[in-house]
């Protein structure tokens, strides 16, 4: 009898640990370990856990990332994480306390001052220019 | 532009960065909301509608609370909180101990993600949930609806609350001197009442409709009111010890000097050394009771800093700790105008309202005497009602309003609408008319006063059970004192579903109903009744485990089986047990997901998926459950139950490489924790992995992030808990290994010789010996050691070489052994000695059969 040759090329069907070898389908495996077979067409070293900093590619440093925290999982694993989002921020506020650099936020009528108007109280506007405005 | 038409904030000289940098920094953007604090007649929230100049001048046009004139400095100086919401990226993380409590995390709170410089840039608020009294292994589970966190420590040895973590929004009366809040805060699961005393409330009726009196909020006498001071038997209570203007613990204690802790309540709004009649200068909010700790934990200058002063220090015996905005008085008197109400006695009954929507149960209205008893009038009949009502300045931030009722005395009447008492607006006597809004009364409280003619001409048709769908006679409408549980929860279809369940509510003692689910009402979500329920099975041993939901179904998991409840129809009497699958239940909610297919789970019989219709096992002819088939590979049991039996196999789906990851045990309750299995639901196949988890360490649960990435937190002993994500990204790794089938070439009866074994691949760094061969079945391996090409540059003979470009370039090696290999079949293990990556794009053996000759 000629030589003959026998390939395999597919290796989707992952592995069967149920069936005997002999009777695994030809895509089938009987053991695979660390290695992955999502990439169809051939079997490869397998994925990972990466640090949350890492984008899709594994090496590519993202700039939003869940930092690492202080923090005890001893007796509790399995538990105890949820990301959730919202439309309100977590952050601070921003907060003004002054009008420029070096210079406290004031009530009053001077420049850099603020001051308040309630013109339905005041139903004569206060003098305005420019384009659409009444000038007195 | 002129000035604008509509009131404004303005910035004299604004757009000149000289005098401001606030308009020309853009500090402040159309669409913001900004609260205003430190001004005389200004303080509140507002939303910035738009920004136009005029000369050099900055107008800023405001909505939201009355503006009011104002161009004079105070004795304070203003300031400004931007409150921009561009949404958010939060996480929850619980840590076991008690003293810890769930941190939170917000991606737009870090300012530095190497969480370097300050301490807080890295978006980490410490602490910001305190479910916990007292005991360690705290293990958390939470669900979120309506902008709000609700979070369980179902670890029945810990003493715990659940607790409710939400956004809040809210100006207390629409008045500067009211409390500010634009912020999360947490408060307490439960939708307490007002507080009572017996079946009285502290907050009193009277006849009074005037104001400019403390007697009309409180009863300095009897200690009754909208607030009331902290006292024992013994006296009221003062302060133990000086507390500084940073501490967060507190201990009260009577004149004899004993230490009370036990009248604090969670949530609580408390102020110290300042009479009910005078501005307090902090408002202090409970954060956790004392449990068997030493001291009570009060959040500082809750609600803003009030005078401009918060925080506040305390001397060693300062009194008058008033617990504030604890419910509302009434002034009932018959009004002068004709109306339909009947000559008679009626009694009266207020409630709060949380959320804008949850109502508590009502609690009847007392006399304000220290003999406290039921509040009454007597109507003449014929006439309107004229009713006012007196609330304390300050309330805790989940209560937006309230609700009065009236019913004849001692009749079981249905509970009608009197007032509706809205926390920014104000007062109504009936749902469809204007609210009238609140007046200060000086630092006495807040009032709104019904009219001499009467504010109420007849009976409003709402009463309690109309507005709620369930009466005020039921016994209780929320869960979360301390020590009740549940141990599963999901929301699905606008209700929250808990399952195994421990509550005071159904018998008055703590009774856990590990069989019963119960539901919320519609849109809302912390409202359980106790008519709400399922007890699919009760007695069958079990309590319920997991709740997930897929397709209108719900599936409720126990130790040993599966209910699946249709819950599609909005009517709870119509739901059905659909179907109850045995064998296949969880021991733990972190066994149970949900992927894009359905529902999945693992325990020791397999890995499941309910996709709407049935339940698939994913392991049925693929993986040996109980034992193997092939002498390397790992029983699937040994993952699903651990070597000391505990059946905590944790799964996640990953949606990025559209898998699943079953790992042994995230608790580290095994040997050999680091084992997984990882299903690829493109290719249905399935592969062992123990590179990507690590034996010994505790993970958290799974969860997927923004970039719909499987993520999980990793603590290893050290003090941090590191936080990573599944990539389908080889990675250099050792213990590589596959083994194909036994292959007999399509004809089994023959003998052959294998001569050579090809195989396109790359790899990173040399392997030796990488192909083995085992033949007939016998899973007995001998190496191709003879001859392998292309060698190893480095390890010469018997080393496969690395493939060019650091292994990303293909080539072909050919393995040969030292003579033709006799056999009725073979099988090939590849084994990887050395870490790196390597691919495998196909094996090609090349064989002869010996036709003459029978396998023998």
């Amino acid at each position: 009898m000629p030589k003959q040759y026998y390939t395999i090329r597919d290796f989707s069907g992952g592995m069967n640990s149920k069936q005997d070898p002999r009777d695994l389908k030809e895509n089938e495996c009987a053991y695979i370990q660390n290695m992955s077979i999502d990439a169809l067409g051939k079997i490869k070293t397998a994925g990972k856990l990466y640090a949350h900093i890492e984008d899709q590619d594994g090496s590519t440093d993202l700039s939003e990332y869940i930092v690492a925290r202080v923090a005890n999982l001893d007796g509790g694993g399995g538990y105890g994480l949820f990301y959730f989002e919202s439309d309100h921020s977590g952050a601070p506020d921003q907060a003004i306390t002054e009008t420029k650099s070096g210079t406290a936020l004031v009530i009053g009528t001077g420049n850099g001052n603020i001051l308040f108007e309630n013109v339905y109280s005041n139903p004569d506007p206060p003098p305005t220019t420019g384009k659409g405005g009444t000038a007195s | 532009m002129g000035a604008p038409l509509e009131s404004y904030m303005k910035i004299t000289g604004g757009t000149n960065a000289s005098y401001s940098t606030i308009y020309t920094g853009s500090v402040i953007k159309i669409g913001d909301n900004i609260r205003v604090s430190g001004t005389a007649s200004n303080n509140g929230v507002f939303t910035v509608t738009d920004i136009s100049t005029s000369g050099s001048d900055v107008y800023y046009v405001l909505k939201g609370a009355g503006v009011t004139d104002e161009d004079s400095a105070g004795s304070t100086d203003p300031s400004i909180n931007v409150i921009r919401a561009p949404g958010d990226k939060l996480v929850a993380l619980g840590d076991v101990d008690s003293a810890g409590g769930i941190d939170v995390w917000s991606n737009n709170a870090t300012t530095d993600y190497v969480g370097v410089s300050p301490t807080n840039a890295d978006g980490w608020t410490e602490s910001a949930i305190s479910p916990t009294l007292d005991g360690d292994d705290a293990q958390y589970i939470f669900h979120f609806a309506d902008e709000a966190l609700r979070v369980c420590n179902i670890n029945e040895q810990c003493t715990s609350y659940i607790k409710w973590y939400g956004y809040i929004q809210r100006q207390q009366f629409s008045n500067s001197k009211g409390l500010v809040f634009s912020e999360w805060q947490e408060h307490p699961n439960m939708l307490s009442p007002p507080k009572s005393s017996g079946d009285f409330s502290y907050g009193f009726g009277h006849t009074n409709h005037s104001a400019g009196d403390i007697a009309r909020y409180y009863n300095n006498t009897d200690n009754r009111g909208v607030t009331i001071g902290k006292e024992d038997g013994v006296s009221q209570l003062r302060l133990q010890g000086a507390v500084n203007t940073t501490s967060e613990a507190f201990v009260f204690e009577n004149t004899s000097d004993t230490a009370i802790l036990d009248q604090a309540e969670l949530s609580e709004l408390v102020t110290i050394a300042t009479a009910t009649n005078i501005a307090p200068t902090e408002i202090l909010f409970c954060k956790k009771t004392a449990g068997t700790g030493s001291s009570i934990t009060y959040s500082r200058s809750h609600g803003g800093n009030l005078l401009g002063t918060a925080p506040d220090s305390y001397l060693d015996h300062e009194g008058t700790i008033l617990t504030r905005g604890i419910g509302f008085n009434i002034a009932i008197t018959d009004g002068t105008q004709d109306g339909e109400w009947e000559a008679d006695t009626y009694e009266f009954h207020q409630s709060f309202i949380y959320d804008e929507n949850q109502e508590s149960l009502p609690v009847q209205v007392g006399d304000g005497e220290d003999t406290i008893a039921a509040f009454t009038h007597a109507a003449g009949g014929g006439k309107a009602l004229r009713v006012s009502v007196f609330a304390d300045n300050f309330y805790s931030g989940r209560i937006s309003g309230g609700r009065i009722y009236i019913r004849k005395q001692n009749s079981d009447d249905d509970l009608t609408l009197l007032a509706d008492i809205h926390i920014e607006k104000g007062m109504r006597t009936s749902l469809d008319s204007e609210y009238d809004g609140w007046t200060i009364d000086s630092n006495n409280g807040y009032y709104v006063l019904g009219a001499a003619v009467g504010n109420s001409t007849k009976p409003n048709l709402d009463t309690y059970d109309t507005i709620n769908g369930y009466g005020p006679d039921v016994k209780f409408m929320s869960i979360g004192r301390k020590g009740e549980l549940y141990k599963a929860s999901i929301v699905a279809g606008r209700r929250t579903f808990i399952a195994n369940v421990k509550t005071f509510g159904f018998t008055g003692a703590l009774e856990k109903f590990g069989d019963r689910i119960m539901y919320s009402e519609i849109g809302r979500f912390d409202t359980f009744l106790p008519h709400n329920f399922i007890d699919v099975s009760k007695g069958d041993y079990g309590e319920y485990t997991a709740l997930e939901s897929f397709a209108d179904r719900l599936l409720a998991f126990k130790h040993n089986l599966v209910h699946i409840i249709n819950i599609a129809s909005p009517s709870p009497a119509s739901w059905y047990l659909e179907d109850t699958v045995k064998y296949y239940g969880v021991t733990f909610p972190f066994s149970v997901t949900r992927t894009e297919f359905g529902v999945a789970w693992a325990n020791e019989a397999g890995c499941f998926l309910y996709d709407g219709s049935r339940v698939r096992n994913l392991t049925e002819r693929k993986l040996g459950v109980g034992v193997t088939s092939n002498t390397q590979a790992h029983a699937w049991h040994k993952i699903g139950r651990g070597s000391a039996n505990v059946k905590d196999p944790m799964i996640g789906y990953d949606p990025m490489s559209n898998s699943l990851i079953i790992m042994r045990s995230p608790r580290h309750s095994s040997d050999n924790s680091e084992q997984a299995y990882i299903y690829d639901f493109d290719s249905g196949g399935w592969t062992y992995d123990n590179n990507t988890f690590t034996d010994g360490a505790h993970y958290t649960n799974f969860i997927t992030d923004w970039n719909n990435n499987l993520t999980v937190g990793k603590y290893d002993g050290s003090a941090n808990v590191e936080f990573f994500k599944y990539l389908p990204v080889s990675s250099a790794d050792s213990g590589q290994e596959f083994v194909t089938r036994d292959i007999d070439f399509g004809q089994p009866g023959l003998a052959k010789k294998i001569y050579a074994v090809t195989m396109t691949y790359r790899s990173s760094v040399e392997q030796q010996t990488p192909l083995y061969y085992a033949i007939n079945g016998t899973q007995s391996y001998s190496s191709f050691t003879s001859s392998i090409t292309p060698q190893g540059d480095s390890g010469g003979s018997g080393y496969l070489e690395s493939t060019a470009s650091s292994g990303a370039t293909w080539d072909v090696a050919t393995f040969t052994a030292s003579s033709p290999v006799p056999c009725q079949s073979i099988q090939f293990k590849l084994d990887l000695p050395s870490s790196g990556t390597f691919e495998v794009n196909d094996i090609t053996v090349e064989y002869r059969v010996i036709r003459a000759r029978a396998a023998s």
